[in-house]
């Protein structure tokens, strides 16, 4: 019997509008978990080399895991969308958090696979056990919001959970988002771009069953341990959500300003968390479970109108289409997460696509006869909202833009290239790599190209009493933020499987260590007790391991090999300005780096390919033929 | 050297005032969970000893400023300082 999962996975053909449902078994689930390693395991055993991205053929996939839902606890219900991205062409994956998992749970499915395309546009509509594909040319072309209500209303229940793309997804925009319940986002990897491609607007979920416990009074006793370790603090996450770091990087000279420049902005504090739960928070908003209730609720009248009912910004937004842009209001900020939640558009992808066309603008590279008019100076808030919409409808300048930062560079020429500052096509996300250093590595070897959430970050653990949370892992030195040396590979090295291992089991950084309530050791123990498997921390950690291997395989059999783990240029350069003015990623530290994270991963220090030993010690020597093809 | 140790001396019987400013979660650490406070500490102390009286743990600290420049631990303090406290944030 499954205990925590439902041991069922959805396959759902949109061209030939075939359903059936698989039965994966428990040692799949066991080694694979859920989330990317779940949708690894299925990518790589279906979905062809060198398959168009944006074609019928790629294969998406929404992965819970075996965690997921079980019970109510912080945490625990993100999901995974995986499939071949048309930003890198590697390996796509995204989480979100929200409502959408732990209702396809209860809905008797662990992952959907979505293959083929459909001949108009549908939705898909999942409910107790059954799933059927349904019209959806009326919500073709419109905003989120009424494509929500309009589902809702149809299907005859407010607790429908529905995913959804917008219009720019519908348009194919490269950095197209998915999102569930107006404000939980699959952001990264173009992944609303495949969704749109397969004419797919949305996925409703809607279960009733609740899942199976193995121990129901540990996996409760445990949770009640987690809960009385968690003490609200009036200024942290939960009170002031995440944008309440901006001014304090920015004091330390680590936020991404015009264009990654420099580390200073000098408006930080008007954009942070703290200004804006004085100004314009209605409420706090959450996810299914948590009690840290980190998410915003923003609402205004002037100077613009903004509906609460889309969230409000996080950092990476309050960063992306702020600092980044030089921009200082915080209410074009939250206009911008609005239409971009509307149009359903990664505000880091954007702001980053925008930031590289601004500063080639104030280079004179662009000038307003290519932008059609339009002034991109840094600063200019009303260029970045309209800019939102151009790009939604791929119209003007804003078609060029869709393309995001690297495609866009290529055609523009002239030396525009340096100033796209992306890893594998995926614009940079809004952390400073030459401030704390391992972000350089994270940055460069992350499968699914530039992403912050590969590791928790280095001024964690550059103290003794930091490093308390780790010590399970067996970290227990402390290092400073700006070591790049053999020690902090073997720190990122670990703390990545680390990460690999959350993504798997679908649980939110903001609830484990060193953010949130739940310890490492917590967390092995909820897993037994959910499972019923006799686990341990090693076998969990292996299945991060095997993670980045399987994803390491996806990515070489794309052709994104070594070449591909390379850094923008500009990050070799020293910060314009700020309290590390000067500081950079010195070239051949980093390619020590690098040499040392293959090495340690067991790949070829210079090929960074997989061992036959590696891969064959992780019980995934079946991938070895993909690697030779 | 002396006269130094002297004059070290006579300064611990005075105390000095320092302005502080905490970001974020290391409000916790302020009298009355406040933002901005003034705390007197004997003269010759060094941040170390003030974030000590404030039972502030150095590893919950990401950066320091001391009159608007980077300070550590061991920097040594004035009547008038103004410093201001940033917490461990990292990623996310």
């Amino acid at each position: 019997m499954a205990f925590g999962y439902n041991g069922k996975s959805l396959r759902v053909n949109l061209a030939t509008r075939k359903i059936s449902v698989e039965e994966p078994g428990e040692k799949i689930y066991r080694q694979y978990l859920g989330g990317g390693t779940l949708a690894l395991h299925y990518l790589l055993h279906e979905l062809k080399p060198e398959t168009d991205p944006l074609g019928p053929d790629n294969i998406l996939i929404f992965s819970a895991s075996v965690l997921t839902g079980a019970l109510p606890a912080p945490g625990t219900n993100k999901y995974t969308v995986a499939a071949k991205s048309p930003l890198s062409g590697g390996l796509g994956e995204s989480e979100a958090g929200g409502w959408f998992a732990p209702e396809l749970k209860a809905a008797g499915f662990d992952a959907i696979l979505i293959q083929g395309k459909a001949a108009k546009p549908v939705y898909l509509w999942v409910h107790d056990g059954e799933a059927e594909i349904r019209d959806a040319s009326h919500l073709w072309g419109k905003v989120t919001g009424e494509v929500q209500k309009a589902l809702k209303k149809e299907l005859g229940d407010e607790r429908v959970r529905i995913a959804q793309i917008g219009p720019a997804g519908e348009k194919l925009v490269k950095y197209a988002c998915i999102m569930n319940e107006l404000k939980h986002f699959n952001g990264r990897a173009g992944l609303g771009a495949v969704m749109g491609s397969k004419n797919l607007r949305a996925i409703a979920v809607r279960g009733t069953k609740a899942q199976e416990v193995s121990d129901r009074d540990k996996a409760s006793a445990i949770l009640k341990s987690v809960r009385e370790s968690y003490v609200e603090d009036p200024a942290g996450l939960g009170c002031l959500g995440t944008a309440r770091v901006a001014p304090i990087l920015s004091a330390g000279g680590i936020l991404p300003t015009r264009n990654f420049s420099t580390g200073s902005f000098e408006k930080a504090e008007d954009i942070g968390g703290k200004r804006l739960a004085e100004t314009i928070l209605k409420g706090r908003g959450t996810c299914h479970g948590c009690y840290i209730r980190c998410k915003r609720e923003v609402e205004a009248q002037a100077p613009y109108q903004i509906n609460a009912e889309y969230g409000g910004p996080e950092y990476e937004t309050i960063a992306s289409i702020g600092s980044l842009l030089g921009v200082g209001s915080l209410e074009a900020i939250s206009k911008g997460n609005e239409l971009c939640a509307q149009y359903g558009i990664d505000t880091i992808s954007f702001g980053t696509t925008v930031s590289f066309a601004m500063e080639c603008y104030e280079k004179g590279i662009l000038t307003s006869r290519d932008t059609k008019g339009l002034d991109l100076h840094f600063g200019n808030h009303e260029t970045m909202l309209k800019l939102i919409e151009l790009v939604a409808r791929r119209e003007g300048f804003g078609d060029l833009l869709a393309e995001g930062a690297e495609i866009a560079a290529k055609r523009i020429g002239r030396g525009a290239e340096k100033y796209a500052l992306h890893v594998k096509g995926q614009p940079l996300p809004m952390h400073e790599p030459r401030g704390k250093k391992s972000l350089a590595l994270a940055y460069a070897l992350s499968p699914t190209g530039a992403d912050h959430l590969e590791n928790p970050h280095d001024p964690f653990f550059e103290k003794e009493g930091g490093m308390k949370d780790i010590h399970p892992l067996g970290l227990l030195d402390p290092l400073p933020s700006l070591d790049l040396s053999v020690r902090k590979v073997r720190m990122f090295v670990y703390l990545q499987q680390y990460y690999n291992w959350l993504n798997s089991i679908g649980m939110c950084i903001f609830a484990a260590k060193p953010f949130g309530p739940f310890t490492i050791t917590h967390l092995v123990e909820y897993t037994r007790a959910v499972t019923g498997w006799d686990t341990s921390l090693w076998e969990m950690v292996k299945a991060g391991e095997r993670y980045a291997n399987l994803a390491r395989v996806f990515n070489l059999r794309e052709g994104l090999g070594e070449k591909k783990d390379r850094l923008p240029e500009r990050l070799h350069q020293g910060l314009e300005g700020g309290l590390l003015k000067g500081e950079k990623i010195d070239p051949e530290e980093f390619a020590r780096a690098r040499e040392m994270y293959y090495g340690m991963m067991g790949w070829d220090p210079q090929s960074g390919v997989p061992s036959k030993y590696k891969l064959e010690e992780l019980n995934v020597g079946w991938t070895l033929p993909l690697l030779k093809s | 050297m002396r006269g130094a140790e002297s004059s070290n001396y006579e300064s611990q019987k005075v105390m000095i005032r320092i302005k502080i400013k905490v970001y974020a979660e290391l409000q916790a650490y302020l009298p009355g969970k406040q933002e901005e406070s003034v705390i007197q500490i004997r003269g010759g102390a060094r941040v170390r000893d003030l974030m000590e009286s404030l039972k502030m743990p150095e590893h919950r600290v990401m950066l320091i400023l001391k009159n608007e420049k980077k300070a550590n631990e061991g920097d040594l303090l004035s009547d008038g300082d103004a410093l201001f406290f940033y917490p461990v944030i990292g990623g996310g």
